[in-house]
Order: C-alpha cells, then sequence, then structure tokens
C-alpha cells in the first residue's frame, strides 16, 4: 500500500507541475483583467493539435514544437484581446463569461471541421521510455514535461518580478488605475498578458503531446482543473499554483488508483468546494 | 321530425363508407408501391462521434450501390433502394429529434443507426411509436432487451465481444503451448465497457482464470499511469480490456512507455486497439495488439472482396467496424424486404409484415452472410441473432489481419507479445 501511494504521489506530481503550467497562464489573464477566460483550455487543446501539425507536417519532435506555437499562441492572445476581450472589459460579468464561453465553443467547432473528431497523436518522442528507481517506474515524458514545467514557472516568476513589463502587469493587476497615473499601458499590457497566457498553453501542449493524444473535446477538461488548480491556489502567488498543481495533481493520481478512476473529477471539485467554502482567497491568495 | 331523421341517415351512410374505405375493403387490395424504397440512415455526423457515423454512413451507401447493381428488391419489381440520411448528434435528444425529422420528412421503411447505445434507445422510442424498423449498430446487450417490437441487430452484442477475447486469448495460449492462468479486466465505464466486461468475466470464469484486477474507469481518463502501475503489481497473464478510443490510444502509450508488457493485451467491442485510426495515431506502439471486431474484412468471398475493395479505394482504409457493421446490415435489409415481397405481396413495406419477414430470415448463404463475421443469420423475437459471434484482428506489420477464428485468419496470430517481460 505504502509503495502504490508513493508510486502515485510520483505520477501525481509531475502531472500536477503540467497542472500548475496551465493555470498559470489563466492566473496571469485573470489576475490582470479581471477576466474569466472559460476558453484558456480550448487554448490548450488548440496548442496540442499545432503541435500535432508541426509533429507530422514538418517531422520536429513535440518537445521542439514550442519554438513553433509558442509566438503563434502568443499572436492569437493578443489578436483575441483585441478583436474580442476588449470590447467586454467595460460589461457585465455575464457578457464576458459568454463571450468567452463563445469563444470555447467557436475553437471546438472549428477543430472539429480541421482535424475532424477522430483523436490525434504523435506516434514518436525523444522523451519516452521509464526507469526503475528502489521499485518505482517513473516515465520520462512525464519526468520531461514535469521539469520544463517547473523551469517555465520560475522563467515567469522571474520576468514578472524582475521586468519592466512583468511589472507593469503586476501594477495593473493590484491596481489598474495608479498603474495608469505612472505610465503604464494598460491596452498594451492586457493584451500582452493574454499572450502571454496563451503561449504558456503551447509549451503545455507540446509537452502534453510528448505522451497524451488531443480530441477536439479535451478543452473543458484542461479548463476545469486549471480553474481548481488556480482556485487553490489563489491569486498573485506562483510558488502557491505550483504547490496547488502538485495537490490536484497528486489527489487526482491517487483516487484514480485506490478509489475509483471516476472519482478523480470527484476528488478534485471537492477540494475546490471545500477551498471555496472555507478559504475563498485560496491557500496562497493576497489579502 | 322527417327531416332530422334523414339527416341521422345520411350521418351514417357517410360514417360507414368513410370507415370501409380506411378498412381497404378488408385488406384484400393491394396496395400501391412508391418508386423507390427509402433507407434512413441515422447516424452521429457532428460531434464526438462523428467518426463511427461518418464511417457507417460510408458503409451504407456502399451496400446500396451495390444493391442497386444487382437489380434492387426483385420480388418488389426491382425496386431500388434510396438512402437518405441525418445526423443523430451527439445527446439523446438529438437522436430523438433525428429519428423525428427522418421519418417525417422521408418515411424511410427502415432506419439504420445509431452507433451509440443510448443514442439508438433515445431513438428507439421514436421508431417503436412511429412503427419504423431500426437495425441497429450499437453493440450494448440491453438494447435489444427493452422489449421493442420493430428493433433488429445482426451484430455481437457486446457481451459475446468480451467472451470472444477472452476465448481468443486461452486458445491462442493453448496454441503456443502456454497455459493462462490470471487475467485483468479493464473497461471504460459506459453500458457498453460494462456488457462487454461483463461477457469477459463470465468466460473467464467459464474458463478457469482468477481474475487479479479489474477497473471501470471514465473514457475522457487523462493519465493512466496509475492503472498501468497497478496492473503491473496485480502481473496478470494477459490483459482484456474495453477501450473507447482515445483511451486505447492513451493506455497503448503508456504501457510502452512503462515497459512493462503482459503476454498479451486483447480490446473489446469498438475495435479501439484495430481501428485504423487508432494504427495511425499510434504507429509502433499498435504493434501486437488485438481486438474484437463485428466484422471480417478478410473474408474470403466475392461481395466481401467486393466491399473491401471499393471502401478501400474511397477510403484508403480496410472497413471499419461501423462500416462493415452497416454494409452487412443494409444486405439483411435488403433480404427481408426480399421476404416481405415474397410472403407479404399485398403489402410488402407494411411494417409489421417486414417484421415478420425479418423474424422468418435464415440466411446461410448470399451477400449477406458473405460479409458477415459467421454464417449464419437469424433473429430471435428480441431482435439478436444467436450466432453471431467476433472476429479477432491484430496488428501486425502497421496492419490489423484476422486471426481468429483461427479456421478463418488471414495471418497466424502472433502470441505471445515479443515484447512481453512478465
Amino acid at each position: 500500500m505504502g509503495q502504490t501511494i508513493i508510486q502515485n504521489l510520483i505520477n501525481g506530481s509531475m502531472m500536477g507541475a503540467i497542472y500548475a503550467l496551465i493555470a498559470l497562464g489563466l492566473s496571469i489573464v485573470y489576475g490582470v483583467m479581471n477576466v474569466v477566460n472559460f476558453a484558456h483550455g480550448d487554448f490548450v487543446m488548440l496548442s496540442m493539435y499545432f503541435t500535432f501539425w508541426a509533429g507530422t507536417l514538418l517531422v520536429w519532435d513535440a518537445v521542439a514544437t514550442p519554438l513553433l506555437t509558442v509566438p503563434l499562441l502568443f499572436i492569437i492572445g493578443v489578436l483575441t484581446y483585441y478583436f474580442l476581450i476588449e470590447r467586454t472589459l467595460r460589461q457585465l460579468y455575464v457578457t464576458q463569461i459568454a463571450v468567452t464561453v463563445g469563444l470555447q465553443t467557436l475553437l471546438r467547432a472549428l477543430t472539429q471541421v480541421v482535424w475532424k473528431a477522430q483523436p490525434r497523436a504523435l506516434q514518436y518522442s525523444i522523451i519516452q521510455g521509464s526507469v526503475e528507481i528502489g521499485g518505482y517506474n517513473i516515465m520520462f515524458s512525464r519526468l520531461i514535461s514535469a521539469g520544463v514545467s517547473l523551469i517555465i514557472i520560475v522563467a515567469i516568476y522571474l520576468f514578472l518580478s524582475k521586468t519592466w513589463m512583468g511589472r507593469a502587469i503586476r501594477a495593473a493587476s493590484d491596481d489598474l488605475d495608479a498603474a495608469s497615473l505612472v505610465g503604464v499601458d494598460y491596452r498594451r499590457t492586457y493584451a500582452f498578458s493574454l499572450g502571454l497566457g496563451s503561449a504558456l498553453t503551447a509549451i503545455a501542449g507540446g509537452l502534453l503531446m510528448t505522451f497524451q493524444q488531443v480530441d477536439p473535446t479535451m478543452g473543458v477538461r484542461f479548463a476545469l482543473l486549471s480553474w481548481c488548480v488556480l482556485a487553490l491556489a489563489g491569486l498573485g502567488s506562483i510558488p502557491g499554483l505550483l504547490i496547488s498543481g502538485l495537490i490536484v495533481g497528486s489527489a487526482e493520481s491517487l483516487s484514480v488508483s485506490l478509489w475509483d478512476p471516476r472519482a478523480r473529477s470527484l476528488v478534485i471539485y471537492m477540494i475546490f468546494i471545500l477551498v471555496l467554502w472555507l478559504r475563498p482567497r485560496g491557500l496562497f491568495g493576497r489579502k | 321530425m322527417r327531416s332530422k331523421a334523414s339527416k341521422l341517415l345520411l350521418a351514417v351512410v357517410i360514417f360507414t363508407l368513410v370507415a370501409l374505405s380506411a378498412c381497404g375493403g378488408g385488406g384484400t387490395q393491394k396496395s400501391a408501391l412508391p418508386d423507390k424504397i427509402v433507407v434512413g440512415c441515422l447516424e452521429p455526423l457532428t460531434g464526438a462521434h462523428a467518426i463511427f457515423g461518418t464511417e457507417a454512413k460510408i458503409g451504407m451507401e456502399l451496400a446500396v450501390k451495390h444493391i442497386n447493381e444487382a437489380g434492387g428488391i426483385q420480388s418488389l419489381g426491382g425496386l431500388k433502394l434510396e438512402l437518405v440520411s441525418e445526423d443523430a448528434g451527439e445527446t439523446a435528444d438529438t437522436a430523438r429529434l433525428g429519428a423525428e425529422s427522418i421519418i417525417s420528412k422521408h418515411k424511410p421503411v427502415a432506419i439504420l443507426g445509431l452507433y451509440i447505445s443510448r443514442l439508438t434507445v433515445a431513438a428507439s422510442e421514436v421508431t417503436e411509436r412511429e412503427k419504423v424498423i431500426l437495425i441497429a449498430d450499437a453493440l450494448v446487450d440491453s438494447v435489444t432487451g427493452m422489449g421493442r417490437q420493430y428493433l433488429f441487430r445482426p451484430a455481437p452484442k457486446a457481451s459475446q465481444h468480451g467472451a470472444s477475447a477472452v476465448e481468443f486469448a486461452v486458445e491462442a495460449a493453448k496454441q503456443a503451448g502456454m497455459e493462462m492462468k490470471t487475467v485483468a479486466i479493464l473497461n471504460e465505464d459506459s453500458s457498453f465497457g460494462r456488457s462487454n466486461a461483463t461477457g469477459a468475466m463470465d468466460a473467464a470464469l467459464n474458463n478457469q482464470l482468477t481474475i487479479v484486477y479489474q477497473k471501470e474507469y471514465p473514457y475522457d481518463i487523462a493519465d493512466v499511469s496509475p492503472i498501468i502501475n497497478d496492473i503491473t503489481k496485480a502481473k496478470p497473464d494477459f490483459v482484456v480490456h474495453c477501450p473507447y478510443f482515445t483511451d486505447a490510444i492513451l493506455f497503448a502509450n503508456t504501457f510502452k512507455e512503462s515497459g512493462n508488457i503482459p503476454k498479451f493485451i486483447v480490446g473489446m467491442g469498438a475495435s479501439g486497439y484495430t481501428d485504423p485510426e487508432s494504427i495511425k495515431a499510434l504507429g509502433a506502439a499498435a504493434e501486437y495488439y488485438a481486438n474484437t471486431y463485428s466484422y471480417n474484412p478478410a473474408k474470403d468471398t466475392p461481395q466481401n472482396k467486393k466491399f473491401v475493395e471499393e471502401f478501400k479505394a474511397q477510403t484508403g482504409h480496410i472497413p471499419t467496424e461501423a462500416a462493415g457493421m452497416n454494409y452487412y446490415a443494409m444486405w439483411v435489409l435488403a433480404e427481408a424486404l426480399e421476404q416481405s415481397g415474397k410472403q407479404f405481396p399485398n403489402d410488402p413495406l407494411n411494417p409489421d409484415n417486414l417484421r415478420a419477414a425479418f423474424l422468418q430470415l435464415d440466411l446461410t448463404s448470399g451477400p449477406a452472410v458473405e460479409t458477415y463475421p459467421t454464417n449464419h443469420i437469424q433473429f430471435t423475437p428480441t431482435g439478436d441473432n444467436p450466432y453471431a459471434r467476433a472476429t479477432i484482428l491484430q496488428v501486425i506489420k502497421g496492419e490489423p489481419k484476422v486471426v481468429w477464428p483461427f479456421d478463418e485468419a488471414e495471418v497466424p496470430v502472433v502470441f505471445p507479445r515479443p515484447d512481453a517481460n512478465y
């Protein structure tokens, strides 16, 4: 039993790091613009399809595809801001929700038209195989994906705390009026934030495609997972996001193995509800 | 007073005449035949299940083409079939609406579809009410267990798939001089997966196998590594698995990456591991996987060769299970129409007569049998074929090949898996 628990904690933590990376993109957009982007999970799905294209048409390995998909998703994010999100900023919340849910439906329908309903997977990645350490099986694809996610999360943390643009994003997140007074261009900052949040999904998409397949319906799964990680962490704490990702990933893995695979969502959303009930600002959120 | 009585008399006479004309003169008059026989294709053509519905439709179209080329329905003066289609969508409501729509617009004599069991159950409420024959390609056992009068299913039901998967593995092991003692049974948690697993469990117990691991999971599961790790710990001789589609890819990739492979892995139902799309998505990881199939693409008969050839020319791959099932289902319908034409020449398209014709069928030759997994088609009053059985395909050098039943095998089975390590 002990070995099973540790094995699941290893598996779950590795998946959790990727969930934290996806949730980081969502957190930046929500934190800065106060916009609930329901299409965030579908950006991950779109990134996975772009990864599939790059892998099959250009014969790139999935791990290399972010070189192409990161700028692409950044541009898509920026365009989404200027053409869609900006128009909803002064509207009611319900309008913003309708617009991002509409975008989600549009992306899902679009991928069905372009890539059809069947799942797509890349046949090969250089990071395949596994290693047995002390009786525990560690798969390279998960291990390297978790490592890369961790590096990107640290890089974003440094970017937000050390660069002018990063500080502008945080300032806009804290107090938009004060930030505007000191010369922060909110339009540029908002567009950049959505671009950055989308670009992070491109990295996650590339990593996920080293061991998963993509289908048009999987965006919702990532959207809900990343919302759960974000709610657990609260806004404004990147280390909190990482820890929350690890908690969600481990809870998912343990519930699949020790209880019932169908209980996975139940366990995750029970955590979600409990956090919202007991600590609405999250475990690590700012006051 | 007198005028009131004559008005009443006139009304009685008119009513009697109308009633008599509605009765068709006591049923002795021959009902006029239409100039073509409309058949409905009601499949999920959009949404998550569109992959199956689209293939099913191609199978139906080819069958209609071949039936018409062969002269149509002889007993009905060579009447040709015409296929009309409607999208069944993804939900019970869309399936019900699809059935309403196709019946009201086209008045088909029969509908083929809807691949997904819950859609089939929903649409069958409408087809029963409207008395339209529904030839189902959904495999969940309970589809034919609801007392529907106008529903038939030529294909092997899910529990027959589960049993075939276990029996195949036991026989293949015997042939290889091995003995299978333990099995792990996995299934996605729909009623389809559960029907398959029930058949597999019964067959495992009948074959004195010990079930060392059993798990149900949701088909949209994101990470299956916990399950693979648990299977590795349980160390079964072989794994019987009912995946849906995307999960088959996930399991095969994760098994490969974990490096812990049992002696054999056989899929049951829905052709998850041997479907051309799965093989394309998995590449080398698909090798040696086997799966039950409701259709035998290697059946060495003229009709089957013709179907496979034309299907391949159109799509670039061999007929999928959905296409195969609907190809022979359309031929079964053609045989039932022939039978109805002979048995009920005055009203062959009447749904009750057509139903009686279905129940009279006892086919051991002809195009339907030539494309059917066994050589016998007959229907019980519940609508199933008691002689149905699944075939087994195995991916060998990237191609799905029929390996069981052994006497109909295209190539010898590769058993155990060369990459097995426990």
